[in-house]
């Protein structure tokens, strides 16, 4: 665990499961003050509204602890979601050479996973999804794009996610879905939330 | 109906309040006042909640006519933006970190900063547009909350809330000043330093490279980040930014070092997660200044320790407190 400024903690983890389940753990038990808890990929930034006490930094301890030695399995609870993709990214092809592997095989091997949400950041309702073949692992595009359409479904090194929103962006775009991932009306606003589960449909 | 005509939109002004709560494992950002302390004093001074909805205004201010039918109290902290309130013809000047009264009929008319970037405006009553996910913030990239979910434009109408109590009761109301931001008058702004979360994956030395180099504020700089450039162009800093670090959550103020080595310190519109190195973090004190940091500023680090750094928040939480206690009393 790190402490982070004034009034914030990083608890780190050895696992991507590692900060699912201190998430659980910390909003079934709510410290008080507490304002904010952020997952990211092996940490859980956790902020409060005041200077972070002595006892508070215990109990993160705790948490941080108790979450390496847990089960990771994801709850059968989790919900799951089902995205119908159209296959037509911009860098389909690249991605299939990348990989040693026909279009085809590529679009197969993306749609053949159960993916489960790590964390979101980036854009408002951006999913990182954890669980990508390791063949798909394809470097960032050394220049992003000055614009991504909303709804491109693409690979940045070993995560997959979806753009909810047209933005500048530089993972490799595999192809498009119409469903929506942010509403800020809606309750929940994002789609997609840390630890649910996601398959790709091809159609 | 209690409203402001905008007459002139300035260069971004925005609604913000005290930001979004418990939104960004979602991705959205907390946005809100880039200092939000100095948002929560100038609605005390008008006898609003602190987390009231307010203006912030950025280098060129806006021009707002009281259209109501009623009398409105206004408070403006932060940057000196030569603010006029003119009636009848004759200009008075808007003084800075007290209530005034802003009659029907009258117009506030900011101009440029001539000084720092941004302040704050309160309007009695708060304004008043429908919260979105808890807060009436703008969101400025996902285009949602404040007015429209955008920057203010000309023949815009702001919708003002009924204010809490008797306008008379501000007449009590003292003035604020703010413990730590008489720096800003200074040059170089001096922005205290912890260590950041990713210190040890940088080289060694970064903090003390870090202060050893006299950086200047870049033109790209906004609510996202400020931008740092060496001051001395061409001038090498030694610094080495580091990419590939896991996406971790960011905290406001934190000091991001990129693979070019031009820090950028996050502000209240960040991405909730990211992926290049922190190994600094603005101290919560001095976030009143590095939101008044304007293109062209320059600017020093320097590292303090973690006791000093509570010290000095708690001070400049002590100092708005009074100001709570003078508007309870």
């Amino acid at each position: 665990m790190i402490r982070v400024g004034e009034s914030s903690c990083l608890l780190e983890f050895a696992t991507l499961g590692g900060p699912l389940v201190a998430l659980r753990d910390l909003r079934g038990r709510p410290l008080p003050d507490v304002v904010e808890l952020v997952p990211g990929a092996r940490t859980l930034l956790v902020s409060f509204a005041r200077a972070v006490s002595a006892r508070d930094q215990a109990r993160l301890f705790a948490a941080e602890r108790a979450a390496a030695q847990a089960s990771e399995a994801p709850e059968s609870a989790a919900t799951l979601h089902t995205i119908p993709v159209r296959y037509d990214g911009a860098d389909l092809a690249d991605l299939a050479r990348h990989a040693g592997v026909s279009v085809a095989q590529a679009i197969a091997l993306h749609a053949s996973v159960e993916y489960r949400v790590a964390f979101l950041g980036f854009q408002p309702g951006f999913a990182y999804l954890a669980g990508l073949a390791a063949a798909l692992t394809m470097p960032r595009r050394a220049s992003p794009r000055p614009r991504v359409p909303a709804g491109s479904v693409a690979i940045g090194a070993e995560w997959t996610g979806i753009y909810p929103a047209a933005t500048p962006g530089g993972w490799n775009l595999l192809g498009t879905t119409e469903v929506r991932l942010f509403d800020a009306t809606a309750s929940p606003p994002a789609l997609l939330l840390p630890g649910d589960r996601v398959r790709f449909v091809p159609r | 109906m209690r409203s402001l005509v905008v007459r002139r939109a300035g260069a971004c002004t925005t609604v913000e309040d005290l930001g979004r709560r418990g939104v960004a494992h979602l991705g959205v950002p907390a946005g809100g006042a880039f200092d939000p302390i100095a948002l929560a004093a100038a609605n005390l001074l008008v006898g609003n909640p602190a987390g009231a909805a307010g203006l912030e205004l950025t280098l060129g201010g806006p021009e707002l006519e009281n259209t109501g039918g009623a009398e409105l109290r206004l408070a403006l902290t932060g940057a000196d933006f030569g603010t006029t309130i003119v009636l009848d013809g004759g200009a008075t000047v808007l003084p800075r970190d007290r209530a005034v009264t802003f009659p029907r009929g009258a117009i506030l008319r900011a101009g440029y900063a001539a000084r720092g970037a941004r302040a704050w405006l309160a309007v009695g009553g708060g304004i008043a547009v429908p919260p979105v996910l808890g807060s009436r913030s703008t969101n400025l990239a996902a285009g949602f909350g404040g007015l429209a979910g955008r920057a203010l434009r000309e023949g815009d109408l702001l919708p003002l809330g009924n204010p809490a109590d008797d306008p008379s009761h501000t007449a009590t109301l003292g003035s604020w000043s703010d413990p730590d931001c008489d720096g800003i008058e200074a040059s170089p702004v001096m922005l205290r330093l912890l260590p950041g979360p990713e210190l040890a994956r940088c080289a060694p030395h970064t903090i003390a490279r870090l202060a050893d180099t006299p950086w200047t504020v870049a033109a790209d700089s906004n609510r996202t980040g400020i931008r740092l450039r060496p001051a001395h162009p061409g001038a090498s800093t030694g610094l080495e930014g580091t990419a590939g670090i896991p996406p971790a959550g960011t905290t406001l103020g934190a000091v991001q070092l990129p693979p070019d080595g031009l820090p950028i310190i996050l502000g209240p519109d960040r991405p909730t997660t990211g992926g290049y190195a922190k190994p600094a973090l603005v101290i919560a004190a001095d976030l009143g200044r590095l939101a008044r940091l304007r293109p062209g500023d320059a600017v020093r680090f320097r590292e303090i320790t973690l006791e000093e750094a509570l010290e000095l928040r708690e001070r400049r939480q002590q100092a708005l407190a009074g100001l709570d206690r003078e508007h309870a009393t």
